[in-house]
């Protein structure tokens, strides 16, 4: 079996501090930011093995420094049997 | 090109995260998963605060597998706290309550005895035997007393989290079946003061604005609020506006440092109580600097003079009720006097810059700062609080005063300008305060003590006339005080921890609860402290294992479809009263004077009266379906036999159609069930965004372009009140504040986010947040454990010194969710005198190292 965990956060970072948020969100394991704003917005996603670790993960966003907000938008979780689930883009 | 399952559903996490910041992503497009796993998902309001986000509920094979922000909802669009990701798992905690448990001994009812299960029956035979004692005790003690002198011993602590026609089949059974007004809600405890202000500046409850007005704002000013963590979706929205609008400022007002400062232009760290000086200044500096509309003022307002000294709602004989002078009377509280404008320019003047300064200790360019962007006549500013003004033993003036501010420059019910006050549970709005669950309230703004108001509800009930009972009851504060005195004897808690949550637990809540005198029933999914405390628990079904309705802060009333079913033997709050209902004859609840009225009802049991009324039971049996025509189960319906909910609502919306206080109408049954909710009044199917204002609002009267029609003139008052100290402060002995108050991982008392193992663990247990200098002072280190005592009572707690909350020197605060160390043994239950509401904010503590 094969774990997909996916969320989606919008994050909002102080402007003049978006480029130290956008790395140390980068840093983080499962974390991605796949788009910034100069007015500081950012779309990333966290993908993780389990719930609490994802938990954990949106705590650590929130509670880091220079972030104003963070909000969840989409998850998904579910155990597959075959990761290679096809489908034609 | 191939795409992995995991690359499919991250593709639409971007996309859809793309999509709720506004931003364009190449190469992504926003195509949802159309789920291939049988997941049936349909629109619910989230369980929690009051902001009422919609989320969408995933259910598969019989049990709620996911939650999701719902991207349709104009609330929170498709946005979601940490709380609302884990919503699904509530309904799934180890110690779920299936099964009434009695304190038994021997097979018999004993206070002192085990909990014990019993079946519904048993259990509805007990409750109705005591109900029974007190009732006839009642009517004994009433004979020959006119509406307005009757007594009761039952009572019922209700909820804001209870469903609009939960709420209104509660009133109904109390007010109208045993004629006691001792039913109040726990959101007495949130936003009582909201309303005493509301009703007492503009004659009509709830707020003017919508959430839209955050996206219309040039200024935000928080006035004891913590929106980021308490209100996090709203927030989110706020950050957007002030990071992506023209010149955006947010200012915060707080007694200490927390999340909401990271995003202020402006943070005022004020001196606990001195809230209500810096108000006074800001109209003092509006008047002085020439800014006060003139038009405004002349056409829409009226100003008075409000009795100072009201006390502070302690027992009568508390040193602090003798000395005070306006305390005695409910008139003497809430009296009043009609005053020029000039005279109210007078009174502000006293609180003059300096002397506002010395008074809060907040640097005086500041409290400046803060008025010029209420006094600048171009920039639009929207005012938010929620507990720090409400939890206050001034907190019906501290409404007041910042209406005062608004009514000054005009800055209301319009797009982008207005006060606004945000509330704490899901259905504060909806059920406490719109169906009237108070002690002193009908539905739609109506009262027990007017008898037009009980005239009226006595005809939409079909009730004989006089049935109502016209004192106004015990509220929520009383009600424990009551239940030690032994004269609250029959109680019934309903969808809410109260004895977790209501102040000075160890000298008012638990000797009332376990009193010999009394019995004490409490309906809940979990084995709370209250449940713990009581004589019969019920296993109670909740959120979307029954049809619901809840009302948010925007007066948005918004419908959910039964989801799943309740486990066990647990039923719904509607289904347990109605059923219990059906225990009473009217001849045992009503004397033979009522009952000559309306012979018709003899015989007949409350059940009759109330809830198959031929209105209420007026709507057959029915297949409950979606526009994608899943099929939805409705329990009640199959019990009785009839769609319960829907006649309820009809029913209880004829008091906004039909009633004496114009502007509460709300739509029909059907059609919220199909929308992302309606915002009151809603007239010809149409919601309303700004009241009060032409063009927006359809009851101003043309050409008036504004108008408060809550009051007869349709002008609000503006109230000239003063500073005045809290009830109780630091002194030698006890030498800190303490504060009390929530964390965004859990809601309110953690019954239900504590059991949801990733909340739980990620913020286990209550913190002690003080400042690094006054924990050295007393020997204490982040990580230890330190007690902290009152004149009431002791806890022992971790100290945190870091972290979210940073208290200035002085101050500690310590957040209430963690029944494992309970604040409310040490907080004071000093009142709001006129709203009743406890000031939980505030007391004077000391913290030692533990030994």
């Amino acid at each position: 079996m094969n774990t997909i965990n996916v969320c989606g956060v919008l994050v909002f970072a102080r402007p003049e501090l978006l480029k130290a948020v956008h790395e140390k969100l980068e840093e983080e394991e499962g974390v991605e930011v796949h788009a910034a704003t100069e007015d500081g917005r950012l779309v990333v996603t966290v993908e993780k093995e389990d719930q609490q670790q994802t938990a954990d993960m949106l705590h650590r966003i929130q509670a880091m420094d220079h972030v104003i907000s963070a909000s969840m938008v989409y998850q998904y979780f579910d155990q597959v049997s075959e990761n290679e689930w096809e489908m034609a883009s | 090109m191939k795409l992995t399952r995991r690359d499919f559903v991250k593709t639409n996490a971007i996309a859809a995260t793309a999509a709720a910041a506004g931003v364009t992503i190449p190469g992504i497009n926003s195509a949802y998963a159309k789920s291939d796993d049988k997941i049936r998902w349909d629109k619910a309001p989230c369980r929690f605060c009051g902001t009422g986000c919609s989320v969408l509920v995933g259910t598969k094979e019989g049990k709620i597998v996911a939650t999701q922000g719902d991207p349709d909802a104009p609330v929170n669009k498709g946005l979601n706290c940490i709380k609302g990701y884990f919503l699904s798992k509530i309904m799934y905690g180890k110690d779920r309550l299936t099964t009434p448990l009695l304190r038994m001994t021997n097979g018999e009812y004993d206070k002192e005895g085990e909990f014990t299960p019993v079946s519904w029956d048993k259990a509805f035979d007990v409750m109705a035997e005591k109900w029974k004692v007190s009732l006839a005790k009642d009517m004994e003690n009433n004979k020959g007393k006119a509406a307005n002198e009757l007594t009761s011993s039952v009572g019922m602590f209700g909820s804001g989290q209870w469903t609009v026609w939960e709420g209104y089949a509660a009133s109904k059974l109390y007010k109208a079946g045993f004629r006691s007004n001792h039913i109040d809600p726990n959101a007495r405890h949130c936003m009582a003061s909201a309303v005493a202000g509301f009703v007492r500046t503009f004659g009509s409850d709830e707020p003017m604005g919508v959430y839209d007005d955050l996206e219309h704002a040039d200024a935000f000013v928080l006035w004891g609020s913590n929106m980021a963590e308490m209100h996090p979706i709203l927030w989110s929205r706020l950050t957007d506006r002030r990071l992506t609008g023209d010149d955006v400022k947010v200012a915060v007002l707080s007694t200490f440092k927390h999340r909401c400062y990271e995003l202020a232009d402006l943070a005022l760290t004020f001196e606990p109580q001195t809230d209500l000086a810096i108000l006074n200044y800001i109209a003092n500096y509006i008047i002085q600097s020439g800014n006060v509309n003139k038009d405004f003022v002349s056409k829409h307002v009226n100003f008075r003079l409000g009795n100072p000294d009201i006390g502070y709602g302690l027992r009568p004989d508390h040193p602090l009720e003798v000395k005070a002078k306006n305390n005695k009377k409910r008139k003497d509280q809430i009296g009043s006097k009609e005053i020029t404008f000039e005279e109210f320019a007078e009174f502000v003047s006293d609180y003059d810059l300096e002397s506002t300064a010395k008074l809060t200790k907040v640097p005086a360019e500041k409290i400046k700062a803060l008025a010029e962007l209420y006094a600048d006549p171009n920039r639009k500013v929207v005012s938010y609080w929620t507990m720090g003004f409400n939890q206050h033993t001034r907190g019906t003036w501290a409404n007041n005063m910042v209406y005062n501010i608004h009514l000054l420059t005009g800055k209301i019910s319009e797009p982008g300008n207005g006060p606004f006050s945000l509330t704490g549970q899901p259905s504060a709005c909806g059920t406490a305060r719109e169906v009237g669950t108070f002690s002193h309230r009908l539905p739609a703004d109506l009262v027990v003590a007017k008898e037009p108001h009980r005239k009226f509800s006595e005809k939409v009930w079909k009730l004989p006339e006089g049935t109502l009972n016209g004192k106004v009851g015990y509220h929520a504060v009383l009600q424990n005080r009551m239940l030690k005195d032994g004269k609250l004897n029959a109680y019934w808690v309903m969808c809410n921890n109260n004895m977790q949550a209501a102040a000075n637990m160890n000298e008012e809540g638990l000797p009332g609860y376990r009193n010999p005198d009394n019995f004490i029933v409490v309906s809940d999914p979990y084995p709370t402290v209250t449940a713990m405390a009581a004589d019969l628990i019920l296993p109670t079904a909740m959120w979307t294992e029954k049809e619901g309705a809840y009302g948010n802060a925007e007066r948005r009333t918004q419908f959910w479809r039964e989801q799943v079913s309740a486990p066990g033997e647990a039923k719904s709050d509607l289904w347990q009263m109605v059923e219990f209902s059906k225990r009473f004859k009217v001849e045992e609840v009503w004397p033979e004077e009522i009952l000559a009225k309306m012979p018709e009802y003899r015989g007949k049991t409350l059940n009759d009266i109330l809830y198959e009324n031929g209105q209420v039971n007026q709507y057959p049996a029915q297949q409950v379906t979606d526009s994608d025509n899943n099929v939805y189960t409705n329990h009640e319906m199959d019990d009785f036999g009839f769609y319960i909910q829907k006649g309820l609502f009809e029913e209880y919306r004829r008091f906004g159609t039909e009633g004496p206080k114009k502007g509460h109408d709300l739509g029909e049954f059907d059609q919220y069930h199909k929308v992302r909710g309606m915002r009151w009044p809603v007239v010809n199917g149409k919601e309303t965004l700004w009241r009060y204002r032409e063009g927006y609002d359809p009851f101003v009267k043309a050409g008036a372009e504004v108008e408060f029609y809550g009051k007869p003139d349709g002008k609000a008052w503006a109230f000239a009140l003063p500073y005045e100290p809290p009830a109780e402060s630091p002194d030698s002995e006890y030498d800190l504040w303490l504060s009390t108050g929530r964390v965004l991982e859990h809601w309110h008392s953690g019954s239900m986010t504590r059991r949801v193992p990733e909340l739980y663990r990620s913020f286990p247990d209550a913190l002690l947040y003080m400042h690094p200098k006054d924990a050295k002072k007393r020997g204490l280190k982040r990580g230890m454990t330190a007690k902290i005592e009152t004149r009431r009572g002791e806890i022992t707690v971790r100290v945190e010194t870091r972290g979210r909350n940073r208290p200035p020197e002085g101050l500690v605060f310590v957040p209430w969710f963690d029944a494992s160390r309970l604040v409310n043994k040490l907080t004071l239950d000093a009142t709001c005198p006129i709203s009743k509401e406890t000031d939980f904010k505030k007391c004077a503590c000391k913290v030692v190292r533990s030994a």
